[in-house]
């Protein structure tokens, strides 16, 4: 029953991407970027999923390593690289310093890690705007041009949801893995874990360098969408823009990185008929879902299911 | 009694024709196909307050276009669109404007969202009037785009030249906010400063939105400077300026429009006293079209405008006066018939100044160089347009 609920999840997530990219087909530019936006975002918030929602880590650092895998994708096409190895070296870098950062920072816990991961946000940002000789400093990198054949908007939207289906695939097989049962085995209680011989202290760092280099890839498809890269971006405000997705969505679910930055993207969009007062309604709208379902709107809409079955038989039984 | 009759009839008539005229003559300018105008700008965001008065600008141009009869008798409908400040947003923005096929795009203001909407411009051939000053905008061979102001290449060197003509300075000292505003006017002060044979002893970079500027301003002190060019927002100018005075820090100060700019003289109070920086077009510019401007702004929004107000509305002039030219609505040719072209303010009066537009986008409206006193601008001299 468990196996047949996890391929559906995978099936829910592969059937989501599937019906965007049908949806790309017949929507104007601007509904294709956003569907675009969507799948570059909600790489970044399964990365941020997997440090959070599963091994329990909150990490505001995600935003850094978004930026990393975007400058490093800006800084090395020009040169020749082509686009996949620029995703690959973006992914690596992101990886070896969420192991360089986790290594020692992991030692703290909860809102500690989370003040620690900060500081990362902040130095990347730093590096991003001072070393001008690599970043373009303030004034970013431009025109950053899209691999070919993925020239046009419809094509470079093609790229990112087959890069968001080749993700969902590997970190659906991931959570099924003994790793992946050692990651919510540490989330749920640590010390059970280590008592069963899981290595805490390995299974956290993986965690969190694997979610940190999901960041990297969702960052390498930032730059070619985009086309422009600059410091403010990758701040901390977008960090907790991710976190706000995972949680929104449902931290520790599979489908909810793809709800939550479909909140994040579209829903301030849609609200834009309210003029001054979009941004507002917006928040108001995440905060009272957090008030109505703390555990996110996948954890909600799986309430309402469970629910249904139970009001049946008492239905039945009135005459 | 009958020719009475005939009389009033044909009275009543010729009143009827002239009523139906007048209403016709009345709807005419709205039957027109009304002309797009796509507004984005910084709403929300670190840039809210500067995109906010832009947009404010934009649209009072129109309102008093749209008073007049629009251009070459069509109305203008502008449609504004929140970048949040944010280059990924703004490109979504852009998109969505587009699509809606524009007849000119006005705005952004900040450089990073300009970077991401510029080529966008440039590929349907739409002309972009921003509000951005950074140096590098004008740079990239874009024939879609154009200023509104004066960029911080002509408004940097005519301090330079108060510093060594009126101030006989040797060394000088400079602070400046490490973002690209900052940046942009400090690498062309260090520039010009070389060039005018001046000795740059202390080079202080500073945080955006930073509150203490007592260490930047103890550096300053050991660097025995002449004079001191400050580059920053207009928070950070009058925390820096309270700052001297609280140390007794008494050397003359020049620096960025910001330095003059209203929002300082009013954080900074008489600590703004005495400060000098060359301006384009400013809300205090001494010009009766622009305190016009002013009074009518204030009457509508009910806050204070500043250049960035100033610049939206030029904005607007200037493709009225593009259209003009051209004789007719051609959203493809606005920006080629704006290349090279001198707007008179007495054929287009929102210009304010004669306006000379050159080939790569950039504008010379002239300027001023100006001292503070009191919570007001004073002109020292007129710096006239480089025609």
């Amino acid at each position: 029953m468990t196996a047949v609920r996890q391929a559906g999840t995978l099936a829910g997530a592969l059937g989501a991407i599937l019906a965007a990219g049908l949806l790309a087909q017949g929507l104007a530019p601007y509904g294709v970027y956003l569907l675009s936006l969507w799948a570059v975002y909600t790489v970044a918030a399964i990365g941020l999923n997997l440090t959070l929602g599963y091994a329990g880590q909150i990490s505001l650092a995600q935003a850094a390593f978004v930026g990393i895998g975007a400058y490093t994708t800006a800084i090395l096409l020009p040169h020749g690289v082509p686009f996949g190895a620029t995703l690959l070296a973006g992914a690596a870098i992101s990886f070896a310093l969420g192991v360089l950062l986790g290594f020692p920072a992991l030692r703290v816990q909860g809102h500690y890690l989370a003040f620690v991961t900060l500081a990362l946000t902040t130095l990347a940002f730093l590096v991003f705007r001072n070393e001008s000789w690599l970043t373009g400093g303030v004034g970013g990198i431009s025109h950053i041009a899209r691999p070919a054949p993925f020239t046009s908007g419809r094509g470079y939207n093609l790229l990112c949801l087959g890069v968001l289906a080749l993700v969902s695939f590997a970190v659906w097989w991931l959570l099924r893995s003994p790793w992946g049962r050692a990651f919510v085995a540490l989330r749920e209680n640590p010390v059970r874990a280590a008592s069963l011989g899981v290595d805490v202290r390995a299974y956290t760092l993986l965690a969190f360098a694997i979610g940190a280099a999901l960041g990297g890839v969702s960052g390498a498809l930032y730059a070619p969408l985009v086309q422009y890269v600059e410091p403010s971006p990758f701040a901390l405000a977008f960090s907790l823009s991710l976190l706000m997705m995972v949680v929104v969505g449902g931290s520790g679910s599979f489908l909810g990185p793809y709800v939550g930055a479909l909140v994040a993207v579209l829903l301030p969009e849609w609200l834009r008929f309210l003029h001054d007062y979009y941004l507002v309604l917006y928040a108001a709208l995440v905060i009272l879902l957090l008030i109505a379902a703390p555990e996110g709107l996948v954890g909600l809409a799986a309430k309402g299911l469970r629910r249904r079955p139970q009001g049946h038989p008492a239905a039945e039984a009135k005459p | 009694m009958r020719r009475n009759a005939v009389k009033l009839a044909t009275v009543a008539g010729a009143l009827m024709i002239a009523a139906v005229a007048a209403v016709a003559a009345r709807h005419a300018i709205a039957a027109a196909s009304p002309i797009k105008i796509a507004i984005p700008a910084e709403l929300s965001g670190s840039g809210a307050s500067v995109g906010t008065l832009w947009r404010d600008g934009v649209e009072l141009a129109i309102s008093d276009l749209n008073a007049k009869g629009g251009i070459l008798g069509h109305p203008l409908v502008g449609t504004v669109y929140d970048t949040q400040t944010n280059p990924s947003v703004s490109r979504a923005v852009i998109l969505k404007a587009l699509d809606g096929h524009p007849y000119a795009v006005l705005g952004p203001v900040y450089s990073g969202s300009i970077q991401v909407d510029e080529p966008l411009t440039q590929k349907a051939r739409i002309a972009e009037i921003m509000g951005g000053e950074a140096a590098n905008l004008t740079t990239m061979g874009d024939p879609y785009i154009f200023r509104t102001s004066l960029g911080q290449a002509q408004t940097v060197p005519p301090v330079v030249d108060y510093l060594v003509k009126d101030l006989h300075a040797k060394r000088v000292g400079m602070i400046w906010v490490n973002d690209d505003y900052g940046k942009g006017g400090h690498s062309i002060f260090l520039a010009d400063a070389k060039k005018a044979g001046l000795k740059v002893v202390a080079d202080i970079s500073s945080e955006a939105g930073q509150v203490s500027f007592a260490p930047d301003l103890l550096k300053l002190r050991a660097a025995h400077v002449d004079a001191v060019f400050v580059y920053l927002h207009e928070e950070e100018n009058a925390r820096l300026l309270k700052g001297m005075r609280q140390m007794g820090l008494k050397v003359p100060v020049v620096g960025g429009t910001t330095l003059i700019d209203a929002q300082t003289m009013k954080l900074a109070g008489s600590d703004a006293n005495g400060v000098v920086s060359f301006s384009g077009l400013a809300s205090g510019s001494p010009l009766p079209a622009v305190q016009d401007f002013v009074r009518r702004f204030e009457a509508r929004f009910h806050v204070h405008p500043d250049h960035n107000a100033l610049k939206g509305y030029m904005a607007v002039w200037m493709v009225k006066a593009g259209t003009e030219k051209m004789g007719k609505l051609d959203a493809h040719g606005l920006a080629a018939a704006l290349h090279g072209m001198t707007i008179d303010p007495k054929t287009q009066p929102g210009i304010l100044l004669p306006m000379h537009i050159f080939p790569n986008g950039d504008i010379d409206n002239g300027g001023f160089l100006i001292v503070t006193k009191n919570n007001a601008q004073h002109v020292i001299r007129v710096v006239p347009p480089a025609m």
